[in-house]
């Protein structure tokens, strides 16, 4: 129930950002973030309630990482929109939403098992919670680089271009550690206390560092080689679709250990 | 000199770490569309035989492992080595180590590089299968001994845990006693015992009507009047029931009454599937007792390259916290 709300919610929002975006404002809307801002609330309650029903923190599943994902991101957009004030681009903030509408509806659909099932004894760490949560709050960084980047390749305007790329740049600047911390370290660590292997190249793990690896090459890029404009927001983008891959496309098209999520 | 400068300017280089880097990225990606380490005629029979007898002689079946992946690997660390070395002469020069976060997330991952490589070429590992009172050899002269292994399932039957309780003895002396769950292996020196998995097998006792008995394993059968009788399955939750116990009765917590599944053939093809507990009759024969026998599935491991890459997580940690801080503070992100 309260996730269903946490969508209507976001839909709601999702449709003032895309007449404030059809009318050509130049400025955001001054309501919608507020709506992005209770449907992460909502759905960071759907989890606490999920976790108090396992007794445990409810990231084990497909499902509770969508709530999970979708929720961080629209804390995101909405801590972005709440620094970024006026000088707001709409497109970006819009292209986060309606990937955080995707992730609920993907969610609702009958690909995810919606009943709160404790974890089996493999899912029963700490260290599990910490590889899910760090990796899934990076990749919300990362969908806001994505917008960006997206935003920065449509844009002919060059201060636009100026504020996306940097707003790319930041996105990433703070992705790229979490990131690493949970998708490849505590994710290891993890893997060396079940199985006594903290690395196994099992698809879901090799994408990952594939993912690590394109987003390493955009920080050198950007910051050693000092290089902005397309180059980097294209590798941005490649980031992203490897990204998600990772997220979904492994689970559904490659097999390995990552069969739970 | 000029030419080991060069070189040094060629190794050290951002643009050789970029293409490295993406070589890496994309060979590895495209090791994932290949199922590792299968037979060969698993990759001749799914990709035709000039596939197959490429994916085999780049050894992209074992591609981890493979000398193209070892030298691209390789050629990485020399470069990251080099700039490593590089950025902090450069820095020295300066008199400066105010951008030391990215040098220690360098040195984490030269070191995570070097006990991956340990890793790879010292680790041990056995697996094992033991029975209740069952023991295995361990390094040092040791040995493990399961004492009891306890299995408890969740309602709709997923395992909720699986604990071995071992003892471990030298010199015919008990040392210790341990439990070994899983997330939660056992340390013995250098050696971590994980607990993997567990299996169950049971054991049919009949009764005949002149009173012989006898006993039937999982997957074995015997023939009486023509017809061919299988047990070939175990249905339920047996995770209460030990053996020589009497089976409980359904519950909330135990919805589907344990049992045994025996198939009945004629003329080799499947005819009846009985759904037997203690006292039932198949055919002639009463059923007397099942006995169910429960093993755990240990993982032995002995891997001296851990140590180097837990460091090595610590450093890429702490270089990445500290350049995320030191770029905020700095106002570049």
């Amino acid at each position: 129930m309260i996730p269903t709300i946490a969508f209507i919610i976001l839909i709601a929002g999702l449709a003032v950002q895309s007449v404030f975006l059809l009318r050509e404002k130049k400025n955001p809307d001054r309501f919608s973030h507020y709506l992005l801002l209770a449907s992460a609330l909502l759905l960071f309650a759907a989890t606490v309630q999920r976790s108090v029903r396992i007794r445990f923190p409810a990231l084990t599943g497909i499902f509770e990482s969508l709530l999970f994902f979708s929720g961080i991101i629209a804390l995101v957009l909405f801590v972005y929109r709440v620094k970024a004030g006026e000088n707001t681009p709409p497109f970006i903030v819009f292209i986060g939403t309606l990937f955080s509408v995707i992730l609920l509806a993907v969610a609702s659909s009958p690909l995810t098992g919606k009943n709160p099932l404790p974890p089996v004894p493999a899912l029963r760490s700490h260290w599990l919670v910490l590889h899910v949560s760090f990796a899934l709050i990076g990749e919300a960084f990362f969908t806001l680089g994505f917008a960006a980047s997206v935003y920065y390749l449509v844009s002919t305007d060059k201060e636009k271009r100026r504020r996306a790329d940097r707003t790319i740049y930041r996105a990433i600047g703070i992705g790229y550690p979490l990131f690493t911390a949970g998708a490849l370290i505590f994710g290891a660590i993890w893997a060396q206390y079940a199985w006594g292997s903290y690395w196994s190249w099992d698809p879901k793990e090799t994408w990952a560092l594939v993912t690590w690896v394109v987003y390493t090459v955009y920080l050198h890029v950007r910051i050693i080689m000092k290089k902005s404009g397309k180059t980097p927001a294209f590798i941005a983008i490649i980031g992203f679709a490897f990204t998600m891959f990772t997220y979904f496309g492994v689970n559904y098209l490659l097999t390995g250990l990552h069969s739970y999520g | 000199m000029q030419i080991l400068k060069e070189l040094y300017g060629i190794l050290k280089s951002v643009k050789l770490a970029a293409i490295l880097l993406a070589v890496i990225g994309v060979s590895a990606a495209l090791s994932t569309l290949v199922p590792q380490r299968e037979d060969t005629p698993y990759y001749t029979e799914r990709y035709g035989p000039l596939l197959a007898r490429t994916i085999t002689y780049l050894h992209f079946d074992v591609f981890f492992r493979s000398p193209l992946f070892l030298l691209e690997s390789g050629l990485f660390f020399i470069n990251l080595a080099a700039c490593t070395a590089g950025r902090i002469a450069k820095q020295r020069k300066a008199g400066t180590f105010k951008r030391f976060g990215p040098d220690l997330i360098h040195i984490g991952i030269l070191v995570l590089m070097a006990g991956a490589m340990v890793s790879l070429f010292l680790k041990e590992e056995e697996y094992i299968w033991l029975s209740r009172g069952e023991a295995v050899s361990l390094p040092g002269g040791r040995e493990l001994v399961l004492t009891s292994f306890t299995y408890t399932a969740y309602a709709d039957g997923r395992p909720r845990d699986y604990i071995s309780s071992v003892d471990i003895r030298a010199g015919g002396k008990t040392e210790r006693s341990a439990a070994i769950r899983v997330n939660r292996p056992l340390k013995i020196g250098p050696t971590r015992v994980y607990q993997d998995s567990y299996r169950e097998d049971a054991a049919l006792i009949l009764r005949d009507d002149g009173g012989k008995k006898y006993a039937i394993r999982l997957g074995e059968g015997f023939i009486f009047q023509d017809r061919t009788y299988i047990l070939a399955g175990m249905e339920g939750d047996w995770s209460t029931v030990e053996a020589g116990e009497k089976m409980e009765e359904d519950t909330d917590e135990n919805p589907v009454k344990p049992a045994v599944l025996v198939v009945e053939l004629t003329d080799g093809a499947p005819a009846r599937t009985h759904r037997l507990t203690e006292g039932d009759t198949v055919s002639s024969f009463f059923v007397e007792a099942i006995d169910v026998t429960r093993s755990t599935g240990l993982r032995i491991v002995r891997d001296p390259g851990i140590l180097p890459v837990f460091y090595a997580f610590g450093l890429i940690g702490i270089g990445l916290a500290y350049t995320l801080i030191h770029h905020t503070v700095k106002g570049g992100i």
